[in-house]
């Protein structure tokens, strides 16, 4: 168990922007964290509360506009400006685990991003993935309405979720796919939003969760993870290098590790972003190893070029330890 | 210079006769004493007879230039005492690089970088508008300085993207901005940075820009001389006769002192010399403060005023208040920018030498503080009983109704949300209910003896003056876009002299201008209609202005019935 009196920096919580249109699944998506099975302390934070249907029976208690669940989520609506309500939620539940703010519809969600990462949350927070859903059957009406706004909310997607994709052909979703998807982008489809929690939230933080969490396994329905183990330092511009150019279907990677300059690096990639934040110490139990999980989906998974790629981050010392479990 | 060739001293000999009069108007004074007069004699710029038209016949001689109104209504000229046409214009005049395309490509972006840097080889800095992120990414390129250096290394450049928040920099701007992986993050944006070596990228969020804007050259003369010439031009023709442009720096008074000179600052200008750096950066505030404001003076312009933000607005929840926000369960009123303390040194400084204070202050908190401050200037010996200006003043707490009397301090309110309106519902809603009610109190400053005055605040509100006065006398909307009341309305010969009268005493003139009364100056203008005899809702913000005079001057003839005026017809069209 990673405790913090073994790490006395604070840890910044992560911080999930959920983006797309009205009526693209964004709601059902929140509900689908809020009532799913993943064993984390989720605070969400709503743009229109009264959309959100929380189960009666789930509700554990209610104070200051803050509605505590039964499965340890928080919820409350963003009836402030974004600042002071996560500066409210902070002062009161420092202890949750992940942040996730549902952006507006008509909302550019890099924006709140932006906010997110100001010098006033600086340790505090950790932008974690811009997830931007998108109604694959209605995508077109999306478009025509709004085309700055729409490509601009995909542009800033780390991860982008094809929507209600029962309800389109496999050709069209292929062609939305080549029509949209940017360079790296990574897709999900789903139907009624259930985005894998593994994609979501990395399988949980490492700082808060047990360690066993570094135990590589299916985690759910398709998600596949594979862990990187390697005694020595890292050469983070290498490593730079290679999370930035890891194929499509690994969606998230995150690890400890030591660089080749003696920092202790804690490493966040999901999708396209990339975050290397510097800690005081490695997690207890970790031993000389680093370790780096990948985290991939897709019938097209395949582990071994990134495996490779990672074996070529070493730094001075090298002695790769490497396992797919 | 105009203004000196105008100048007549004590003992030059002067005419018997008039050199204007005004004949068969309805003339609405604003003077209690003689409220309504047919006929306005006017000598030397100022007034010399009024009444009936054989009140005045006697002033009439050969060179006297007589107009009938053809009973037209006429008034006192309105007083905007808060607002920024440079603001507002001068990006207009800039000639910054617009790439003019909604979603450029990366190559688009060059080809428009290089294209204006040779049409302005002698510029030093390529600034402008706009890139998207999301091109970048499509063609596989991370926006940033490695990227902006290979389209430009040697010279500075700085583009906004479209959705704004982001500015897109080269190495170069960033080496003179003094730049680098020590820079601190400001406390209201961030440095993009690379997640190994903590050196910039070349991307900079929200109030990251100001490290930018603070190396770049200051907006030049002429592009504010522009901007000014189509602000006072349209204030000319909107029937304002005096304002005050809050917020200038020495480029800013260079600006307003060419039109001087020129003849065409058609209404007198109070200035107010910025305390701050925020909005742009004033490089001779304290010589202008010391003395150099005095060349800059004439009839018709003045510096002798400073404009600071004591805190800040209600969208970010960043106006001071004395209760919480609502539903701020951490307990956030706002915040000051100034200390307390900084703010009592400043104000005594300031009134010792005849200079105005204008204080932004939106929350009750923010003007609680600045009232207490003025409060212990006046107790102190020394002091010259400057009226000193509390700006937008849109929420008030009731005890400080009465000191705006006591103190002698101006209650300034902007005229952007006293009516009901889709932004009042919207943005301004943040107050929450209770503060709502009694947002915008200007009929509480004046029933506690107290002077209220407006200020349009543009680009906030729009620059036309007839908004103000038609929401004054309704708290409706004027255009029918909005259900109800909102606020206290009061009289219409009140909200005149809120916006002529009370303009006056707010610049320390009430005795040589704001009404039509013998001795005063002929600010006068002529409407298409009289104000009294239509129904105020729709009517007034309507209003045509004619004919507008200033100190006797012709300055703005709509319908082109006079020979001399300095503008003619309608005003410009400016948003």
């Amino acid at each position: 168990m990673v405790t913090k009196g073994s790490n006395p920096m604070p840890v910044p919580i992560p911080v999930t922007v959920v983006g797309g249109f009205l009526g693209a699944g964004k709601t059902t998506l929140i509900n689908h964290i809020l009532s799913g099975d993943h064993g984390l302390k989720v605070a969400v934070l709503v743009n229109d509360f009264g959309a959100i249907n929380i189960d009666a029976a789930l509700i554990a208690s209610t104070e200051g506009g803050l509605y505590s669940l039964s499965n340890g989520c928080v919820c409350c609506g963003l009836n402030q400006g974004l600042v002071e309500q996560v500066e409210a939620l902070l002062a009161t539940r420092a202890d949750v685990d992940h942040i996730v703010i549902e952006a507006s519809g008509a909302a550019d969600p890099a924006r709140i991003m932006d906010t997110v990462r100001y010098a006033r949350f600086s340790g505090r927070l950790r932008a974690d993935a811009i997830v931007v859903v998108v109604d694959a059957a209605g995508f077109d009406d999306a478009i025509a309405m709004a085309p700055g706004l729409a490509a601009a909310q995909i542009g800033s997607a780390d991860l982008l979720v094809l929507n209600k994709a029962d309800l389109v052909e496999r050709p069209e979703l292929d062609a939305l796919r080549a029509r949209w998807a940017l360079p790296g982008t990574r897709i999900v489809e789903t139907t009624r939003a259930r985005l894998p929690f593994a994609i979501l939230f990395a399988g949980g933080s490492f700082h808060h969760g047990p360690a066993s969490s570094f135990t590589a396994a299916p985690v759910h329905e398709t998600a596949t993870s594979v862990t990187w183990r390697h005694v020595g330092v890292i050469d983070l511009k290498r490593l730079q290098a290679v999370l930035t150019r890891l194929p499509a279907t690994v969606y998230r990677a995150k690890g400890f590790l030591r660089a080749d300059d003696g920092r202790c690096i804690a490493v966040h990639l999901a999708g396209t972003r990339l975050a290397f934040e510097a800690v005081a110490n490695m997690p207890e139990g970790m031993g000389a190893e680093n370790i780096l999980v990948l985290i991939g989906f897709g019938e097209s998974l395949s582990f071994e070029t990134a495996l490779k790629q990672l074996d070529g981050c070493a730094g001075s010392v090298a002695s790769p330890v490497k396992g797919a479990a | 210079m105009r203004v000196l060739y105008d100048h007549r001293s004590s003992h030059a000999s002067q005419s018997g006769f008039a050199d204007l009069v005004l004949i068969n108007g309805r003339i609405y004074t604003g003077d209690p004493g003689m409220p309504w007069c047919q006929a306005l004699a006017v000598a030397r710029g100022r007034i010399v007879a009024r009444g009936e038209r054989a009140d005045i016949e006697h002033l009439v001689g050969v060179e006297t230039k007589v107009m009938d109104l053809g009973g037209r209504f006429a008034m006192p000229g309105l007083y905007d005492m808060h607002t920024h046409p440079d603001l507002a214009l001068a990006p207009r005049y800039a000639e910054d690089l617009d790439i003019g395309i909604v979603d450029p490509t990366p190559d688009q972006v060059r080809d428009a970088v290089q294209a204006y840097a040779a049409k302005y080889p002698d510029r030093e800095w390529i600034y402008g508008q706009y890139f998207v992120r999301y091109t970048f990414r499509q063609v596989g390129l991370v926006p940033g300085r490695e990227w902006l250096d290979t389209v430009m290394p040697d010279r500075p450049v700085a583009l906004l993207d479209r959705m704004w928040g982001t500015m897109m920099v080269n190495s170069e701007a960033l080496r003179r901005a003094g730049i680098g992986a020590d820079t601190p993050d400001p406390a209201n944006g961030y440095l993009e940075r690379d997640p190994v070596s903590g050196e910039p990228t070349g991307l900079l969020i929200d109030g990251a820009y100001a490290l930018i804007h603070a190396a770049m050259p200051q907006t030049p003369v002429a592009v504010l001389r522009a901007a000014y010439r189509d602000g006072v031009r349209y204030q000319s023709a909107r029937g304002v006769v005096a304002t005050k442009y809050v917020h200038v720096c020495e480029n800013r008074l260079g600006a307003l002192q060419s039109l001087d000179q020129a003849g065409e600052l058609t209404l007198r200008v109070e200035a107010a010399i910025s305390w701050q750096d925020d909005i742009f950066p004033v490089r001779r505030r304290w010589e202008l403060l010391a003395g150099e404001r005095h060349y800059y003076r004439s009839a018709r312009l003045n510096a002798n005023a400073v404009k600071f933000h004591f805190d800040g607005t209600v969208e970010p929840r960043s106006s001071y208040l004395i209760t919480p926000w609502d539903g701020a369960n951490a307990g956030w009123s706002g915040k000051l920018n100034l200390t307390p303390e900084h703010l009592a040194d400043m104000i005594w400084d300031m009134d010792r030498q005849g200079i105005r204070v204008i204080a932004h202050c939106t929350g009750d908190a923010a003007s609680d503080t600045f009232l207490d401050a003025v409060e212990a200037v006046r107790r102190r010996p020394g002091g010259l009983n400057i009226r000193h200006q509390c700006a937008h003043s849109t929420i008030l707490h009731g005890g400080n109704l009465r000191r705006f009397r006591d103190l002698n301090v101006t209650a300034e309110f902007s005229p952007v949300s006293w009516y009901p309106s889709k932004f009042v519902s919207g943005a301004r809603s943040g107050y929450g209910p209770e503060r709502l009610s009694r947002a915008y109190n200007i009929k509480g400053v004046l029933e506690a003896g107290g002077v209220a005055v407006i200020g349009t605040d543009w680009p906030v509100s729009p620059l036309d003056p007839w908004i103000a006065l038609e929401t004054l006398v309704t708290r409706a909307n004027p255009w029918g876009e909005g259900e109800g009341r909102f606020g206290e309305p009061i009289p219409l010969p009140l909200a005149i002299d809120v916006m002529t009268r009370n303009g006056a005493w707010s610049m320390g003139i009430e005795h040589d201008a704001g009404s039509l009364e013998v001795g005063k100056s002929a600010d006068i203008i002529v409407l298409d209609r009289n104000l009294f005899e239509v129904e105020p809702q729709g009517n007034i913000h309507s209003a045509k202005v004619d004919l507008t005079f200033l100190q006797g001057q012709l300055v703005h003839d709509r319908l082109n019935e006079n020979p001399g005026a300095v503008w003619y017809g309608e005003p410009p069209r400016l948003w």
